[in-house]
């Protein structure tokens, strides 16, 4: 009989789930509670910029909802990972996307993920601005049946896969609001992501709650959360102090990175990864005036590319923590061209290239002038607002005098920025723009800049050979092929010259050893809003598992009860004397 | 009668005045948004990738496609029925984030100015009293030293020193995730707990002030013939103290506390940062970081309205409290 319990209960504990059992295939533990410190705060759920563009409103997406496929694991991003859909299917003219959704897939609510799910998301969330781009726009959305969706899109997708950003909403919850789908709270968020949300105080934190029927394998970590803090002095102290595993890649600057490093702390790191981001000149050709003329000759920029310091803009601005760059493609990545030309920090070669074209200083006051006697003084817009933005453009300005040529620097603040860049480049006051952008591992972001007439084109360069070469590399499937036409593209520009590269400054990741493993670093660091992976995949360490199976504990706030009732003593000490004073009278 | 006549007057006066301001600052308030460089939409986009029909789309939503008169006086009639517009940002009611934070910071202030009243009263009347001791000098040079060093640098200190050597306290929020589902006791004392240090810090702030105040109006007051005469009755000093010379110096301390509550959502904006408390003044920072325009306004309009509201209050009771201050008028 007793035997017979026994062989029951340990059938029913075998059976029984447990949180902190070592996985037998991966030997990857589950349980454990990952912290993420911030800077930043989410206030709201609905789906509109919060969610959409900041990069906790990223995460949050990227954990609790699920797209169709997402960019691939770093460095292959563009491998399109598996998610919603398991497989999809891509017409020859890449405009017709037909998506295999995986039978399995379930809401949190346990409704089962549809096509008719994605329909919908498709034709309504795309409604909203900020979810409508060329690569989410569908002209037609066909549920072919229960798990099989086909999207007609209105513009050939070559580079990435449709709606790969975009969070697939349960239709049953949604579809009472569609015909405006901002107006919908969404509280809590239900999707169909690893992660469920737990408990939320907006402001404050977010915590996520691993998804036990999550149709990829639940995440290895119990659960997830994103606290906020007052400042990155006490996001490092509350990460040299163990109370958080990581600090969010965003809200870690230099300073804060070199802080942490000098605390010599045995459990933390700091890990360097390149940066998503670029920092360049652009030189604007298009105005009518000499000064504009100089820009115009390829020889005067290539001299402008030699009298700047790089290495001295990282060290300046970024504490060391950014890369010189000549051209906006990381090194790591096969679209690098080592063969380009470079620009070498050369002063003396600088003033002899001007000297040759004729930009001679001659009434001898420290600045070179044009053939038409007009001094070589540049008009440079920057954002005053941006620290960065500042001490760059003084370390140009210090450079360009060793060369004669004189620099005006115009900070204004970004949202004048942006509607002075609104103007075409030949009516832009301006002949030097300090220019940010950031790239991600997307190269069209990377490439599209320079193409004639583009988003981000201030110095109304055009080269017609460039744009055929781009709007090649935008319709060619192999990636091979893909390569090769960027190499060339990457020539030209450094030939030409049309922008100066200056730096791409690191991603910088904080983070605790000694609890968590599985942090998955690459371009912006270990967790960005194209790379969730981080989130996704980091478990305990399998010897943090045997030293303790309970989740270390918080430190609990009733220790200090003495403290608070003594508190509330002298409280009402302070009243009762108030009381006996006024009664007195 | 003759008083109260008086009185409903002062109040009809002020109360006039108060709404010429009011309309004032909303107008200010408007204008100043329109008037900055570059536009706002630039802002929420500003991706330049983004289509002109999704920005058209924008504009409208905001209202920023109609001319300025008309978005002034959408924005007035809105404002009479609690509308302040919806959040670039966070694509709800500016009101409802507003009224979302509020109670963060009125919990916190009110404990803040609660204690350092009564500490700033007691310790002013008593430094005035001890006029040139020992404990004067102390007192008067802890307060000036209180008052005078910035409240953020307090709070870090503080934050150094009690979270992160000590570990005493935590380090930023208002509550331990997961606390909701502890018992309500368990919740409170989390609260308490995550307080401590904003509190701390705001206590130190208030009360230098109101110590130097108080002593200020306690010398004035101890210098009056009454106060010469009490002593002549042959009536006890502690009674002097309190009866006589506290009463009257409390006069200004209560303009100032009225004062202070107006101006303490602005004035909590550098510790609600520092301790990722989210109230009023962090939600400030955080509108003026991701240049949410209407958010912006809202609070500002916000802030505005409880300053002219305290000072009318202040007025009023300086009114009560003191019949030469209507008689004047």
């Amino acid at each position: 009989m007793l035997t017979g319990v026994l062989l029951a209960l340990l059938i029913i504990m075998v059976a029984l789930p447990n949180p902190y059992i070592l996985s037998a295939e991966e030997e990857i533990p589950y349980g454990g509670t990952f912290k993420v410190g911030w800077l930043e705060s989410l206030e709201t759920f609905t789906m509109g910029q919060e969610m959409c563009w900041s990069l906790m409103g990223c995460a949050v997406l990227s954990t609790v909802y699920e797209e169709l496929a997402f960019m691939g694991k770093p460095p292959n991003y563009d491998i399109f990972a598996p998610r919603l859909a398991v497989s999809w299917d891509v017409s020859e003219d890449r405009t017709e996307w037909t998506f295999h959704l995986d039978p399995n897939a379930k809401f949190h609510d346990g409704t089962p993920v549809t096509a008719e799910d994605v329909a919908f998301t498709a034709k309504y969330l795309i409604k909203i601005p900020v979810w409508n781009g060329t690569d989410t726009d569908a002209k037609e959305v066909i549920v072919v049946d229960e798990h099989t969706v086909k999207l007609v899109m209105k513009q050939p997708i070559i580079l990435s896969v449709p709606l790969w950003w975009v969070p697939i909403l349960p239709k049953h919850i949604w579809e009472p609001y569609k015909d405006n789908l901002l107006e919908f709270k969404n509280e809590p968020p239900i999707g169909s992501g690893p992660f469920m949300v737990d408990e939320w105080k907006f402001g404050e934190y977010i915590k996520l709650k691993a998804f036990e029927d999550y149709h990829l394998g639940r995440p290895y970590i119990d659960y997830l959360i994103m606290k906020t803090y007052g400042s990155e002095d006490a996001l490092v102290m509350a990460l040299l102090n163990g109370e958080i595993d990581m600090i969010e890649p965003c809200a870690l600057s230099p300073s804060g990175a070199l802080q942490i490093i000098k605390a010599n702390n045995p459990n933390v790191a700091v890990r360097i990864d390149p940066g998503d981001s670029f920092y360049w000149l652009e030189l604007n050709q298009a105005r009518d005036d000499p000064l504009s003329k100089a820009l115009r000759n390829v020889e005067f920029r290539r001299a402008l590319a030699h009298a700047i310091d790089k290495e001295k803009i990282a060290e300046v601005a970024f504490i060391g923590y950014a890369d010189p760059v000549d051209v906006p493609v990381y090194k790591e990545s096969d679209y690098y061209n080592p063969n380009i030309k470079t620009y070498e920090y050369d002063i003396d070669l600088a003033n002899q290239i001007l000297d040759n074209l004729g930009y001679k200083d001659i009434d001898n006051d420290g600045i070179r002038e044009t053939p038409e006697g007009q001094d070589l003084v540049f008009d440079m817009l920057i954002v005053g607002t941006n620290t960065y933005h500042v001490k760059i453009a003084t370390c140009i300005k210090e450079d360009f005098a060793q060369i004669g040529i004189g620099l005006n620097v115009h900070p204004v603040d970004e949202s004048a920025y942006w509607e002075i860049l609104g103007k075409p480049p030949a009516e832009l006051e301006y002949h030097i723009i300090l220019f940010y952008e950031a790239i991600g591992p997307d190269i069209v972001f990377a490439l599209e800049p320079l193409v004639t007439g583009s988003w981000a084109n201030f110095a109304g360069y055009s080269n017609p050979e460039y744009d055929d070469l781009f709007n090649k590399f935008t319709s060619e499937p192999d990636h091979d092929k893909r390569v090769q036409i960027v190499h060339k593209m990457l020539e030209i520009i450094s030939e030409d010259i049309p922008f100066i590269y200056l730096v791409n400054p690191n991603a910088l990741t904080a983070y605790r050893t000694d609890k968590f493993e599985g942090f998955v670093f690459g371009v912006g660091g270990a967790h960005t809003w194209f790379s969730p992976w981080t989130y996704w995949e980091i478990h305990l360490k399998p010897e943090v598992v045997k030293e303790e199976v309970t989740p270390s504990p918080q430190p609990q706030p009733t220790d200090y009860t003495p403290w608070i009732i003594a508190g509330v003593a002298i409280i009402i000490a302070i009243i009762a004397i108030i009381v006996a004073v006024i009664r007195r009278k | 009668m003759f008083k109260l006549a008086g009185l409903k007057k002062f109040i009809l006066k002020k109360t006039i005045s108060t709404l010429i301001t009011l309309f004032a600052v909303i107008t200010i308030n408007f204008i100043i948004f329109r008037v900055m460089p570059g536009n706002p939409v630039h802002m929420m986009f500003t991706d330049p990738r983004v289509s002109k029909e999704n920005i058209d789309v924008m504009m409208k939503r905001f209202g920023l496609d109609k001319p300025l008169w008309m978005q002034y006086f959408i924005y007035v009639r809105e404002l009479f029925i609690g509308n302040l517009g919806i959040s670039f940002w966070k694509n709800v009611p500016v009101i409802d984030v507003i009224l979302g934070r509020l109670p963060q910071t009125i919990i916190l202030l009110s404990f803040a100015i609660l204690l350092s009243t009564v500490a700033g009263v007691f310790l002013g009347a008593y430094a005035a009293w001890k006029r040139g001791s020992k404990i004067d000098a102390s007192i008067l040079t802890v307060s000036l030293v209180t008052y005078s060093v910035p409240s953020f640098w307090v709070g870090i200190l503080l934050l150094i020193t009690f979270s992160y050597w000590l570990g005493l306290f935590p380090l930023g929020g208002i509550t331990t995730p997961g606390i909701a589902s502890a018992p309500l006791l368990d919740q409170i004392i989390d609260y308490l707990w995550h307080m401590a240090l904003p509190l701390i810090t705001l206590f130190f702030y208030y009360t230098g002030g109101y110590v130097l105040i108080m002593r200020n109006a306690m010398l004035d007051v101890l210098g009056e013939d009454y106060i010469t005469t009490a002593y002549a009755k042959g009536l006890k000093e502690a009674v002097i103290m309190r009866k006589h010379a506290m009463r009257n110096a409390l006069l200004p301390v209560a303009t100032i506390t009225a004062l202070n509550i107006g101006w303490m959502i602005a004035g909590v904006v550098e510790v609600e940062v520092v301790f990722a408390w989210p109230g009023l003044g962090k939600l400030m920072y955080d509108a003026i970081m991701q240049r949410d325009y209407p958010l912006l306004q809202g609070v500002f309009l916000f802030i505005a309205i409880s300053v002219i509201l305290a000072n009318f209050l202040a007025d009023v009771i300086y009114g009560y409290l003191d019949p030469r201050v209507r008689e004047e008028k």
